[in-house]
């Protein structure tokens, strides 16, 4: 039944030797920052782990460095927003699907989550409607979440992101861990005061699905947008070398401003194209999270 | 103007049509590649500008192709002209030949009056008019220019009716005085006679010969002579005469001519004489000069088989920037 997370599991394990995943774990556990004084119990060091939760004295004693562990570091509630719009069911800028993407970007987080232990929850949809699913910390319910992004498959519902973080900031109270699964749409005033609010309660991370690059398909792959499916784009307009250049130029500028919105308000933020990359951009954002300006 | 082949237009049009209606492009199929937020891409304003440079070729290409075509189905369908010839009008020659002796001075301005109104129902005859006294002066030659044979009708019956002051005035150019008598009848119709010109053609020819026949002086040919010579030169003579309780030995005279020429002898006077005599002259003429009349097609292609070139060439010069 696992099919999905176990391809992700896969490829976590294929595409990166065995130190990275373990990297990538200490990546995920130094995410939550602010310590509870509440000692738990003493691991082994794993790379990525802050250097100040060694316990020094216990290493000297050991033959591995040990870290500390605290109670507050071991329930913690991953929320994965994804956009499941129709915007999903569409290529990346690499030319791969962005919803197999999103799914792989949100399992590989979720099963860094269900193996520290942690609850994930999955709130999901497009502009008209947002689903939010229970919090559990099972391998089968991170699947059946997972399942869930795929179903969405085909739907015609329009994307915006903002819906689903608004729905968070007006139905969740406790604090979580928040992994946004976005594409290109453009963040405007609206949703960097929904994003400034959610920020104030919650760690917030940004994946931004790259999509296609207009200016450089080729005339054969016959475009169309999938907001208006019986109309095709013109790639001969669009290779025209003037507008190549515009499209090149408005597109640097946004991305420029995402990237820019984003670090003001202290998110992490990663661009992903292609599975490949997935790995090495996760463990980027994980990173810039924990290094994050703040 | 026609189109001869309308038929076989009608049918390339709707081939053409079914052609257009089976060829076409199909549409996109789900299987091409799907994006999102084409916003980006289509709110460019370069992007914009360069579709409506295209709307344009495409409404343009689209303009010149069914220009190209409709020109080409346009020469096909075979523009053409049609004139109906009738050849007797145009082989038909009428000498006006008028009397302007003292005793037809009367006459004369009338006669002339008579004469424009024939005039006006001629169609494609050639006209001529000779002026005789005591000596014939071709006023004109024949000629199908109506409107100069109008003016000097008009000019002349002027100078008839002001005696000579305005207009034209004949009577003095016919009675030189080295020329003694006056009203020389016969030689006046052999000099109408002799005024026709084209003499190898077979055309027909009359004379229409206004007289009282009154003869004062000693001409070279005498009345029969004259008629002689007419009926060799198959010339035939309708004549004019005023009417005249004194004069009807001169009248039996000119009728005599008149039917040996095959023409007829009218009297002047009633209203309807004009209609009379140009009905008479008509139906005689087409009785003795039987033709049939044919119709000649004047093909004119030029005009939208040229633009089926051009437009020919603008289709390639645009297929080719297109393609580009």
């Amino acid at each position: 039944m696992t099919v999905l997370l176990n391809r992700i599991k896969a490829r976590m394990t294929i595409h990166a030797h065995r130190r990275t995943r373990r990297l990538l774990d200490g990546d995920y556990s130094s995410v939550f920052h602010g310590h509870s004084l509440d000692f738990d119990d003493l691991r082994d060091y794993i790379p990525g782990d802050e250097i100040r939760d060694i316990d020094w004295k216990a290493t000297a004693r050991h033959t591995e460095p040990l870290v500390k562990r605290y109670v507050a570091h071991r329930r913690h509630i991953l929320g994965l927003v994804v956009d499941t719009s129709r915007n999903f069911d569409a290529v990346t800028s690499a030319g791969t699907d962005k919803r197999h993407l999103a799914i792989l970007m949100a399992g590989m987080v979720g099963y860094l989550a269900v193996r520290h232990g942690d609850d994930v929850m999955l709130i999901h949809g497009g502009a008209d409607r947002t689903t939010a699913s229970p919090k559990k910390g099972s391998e089968a319910h991170l699947e059946h979440l997972l399942q869930q992004i795929l179903a969405e498959s085909g739907t015609d519902s329009p994307g915006a992101i903002s819906t689903q973080l608004q729905w968070i900031t007006s139905h969740i109270s406790h604090r979580m861990l928040l992994v946004v699964i976005s594409d290109q749409a453009p963040l405007g005033p609206e949703e960097e005061a929904t994003i400034r609010r959610l920020r104030a309660q919650h760690e917030v991370l940004w994946i931004t699905v790259t999509d296609a690059d207009l200016a450089g398909l080729p005339a054969a792959s016959a475009p169309f947008d999938v907001a208006r499916p019986d109309h095709g784009l013109p790639t001969s307009v669009m290779r025209k070398p003037q507008v190549r250049q515009e499209f090149a130029l408005a597109e640097a500028a946004r991305r420029q401003q995402r990237s820019d919105l984003l670090a003001k308000l202290g998110i992490a933020h990663t661009e992903i194209d292609h599975p490949k990359s997935a790995l090495g951009r996760l463990h980027t954002l994980l990173l810039r999270h924990r290094r994050g300006p703040r | 103007m026609v189109l001869m082949f309308w038929w076989l237009a009608l049918i390339l049009l709707v081939l053409a049509v079914v052609a257009v209606y089976c060829l076409r492009r199909p549409k996109a199929t789900a299987s091409s590649l799907a994006v999102a937020h084409s916003g980006r891409m289509t709110n460019l304003p370069s992007f914009r500008r360069a579709m409506r440079t295209r709307l344009t070729m495409t409404v343009a290409s689209l303009g010149v192709i069914a220009l190209t075509g409709v020109s080409a189905l346009a020469g096909i369908a075979r523009p053409a002209w049609i004139e109906t010839v009738n050849p007797e009008k145009k082989m038909r020659d009428v000498m006006l030949c008028l009397d302007v002796s003292g005793s037809m001075l009367g006459y004369d301005a009338d006669l002339l009056e008579a004469y424009q109104e024939l005039v006006d129902r001629f169609d494609g005859e050639r006209i001529g008019m000779t002026v005789f006294n005591a000596t014939a002066v071709s006023a004109f030659p024949l000629t199908d220019d109506y409107d100069m044979v109008e003016n000097f009708l008009a000019e002349a019956e002027d100078g008839f009716r002001t005696w000579g002051s305005e207009g034209t005035d004949y009577s003095w150019s016919t009675s030189p005085p080295n020329i003694g008598g006056s009203s020389l009848i016969g030689d006046g119709l052999v000099s109408c006679v002799d005024n026709f010109d084209r003499k190898d053609e077979d055309r027909s020819r009359s004379v229409i010969f206004a007289t009282d026949n009154m003869l004062a002086g000693d001409p070279l040919f005498e009345l029969n002579e004259a008629a002689d010579i007419a009926v060799e030169a198959k010339v035939r003579v309708y004549s004019l005469s005023p009417p005249s309780i004194l004069t009807t030995t001169q009248t039996k005279e000119l009728r005599s001519v008149s039917d040996r020429t095959g023409g007829k002898q009218f009297d002047m006077g009633s209203a309807s004489t004009i209609d009379r005599i140009v009905e008479e002259i008509q139906s005689q003429e087409a009785e003795n000069t039987p033709g049939r009349s044919y119709t000649v097609v004047h093909d004119m292609p030029a005009i939208p088989l040229g633009l089926a070139v051009f437009g020919l060439a603008g289709v390639f010069v645009l297929a080719w920037r297109t393609r580009s």
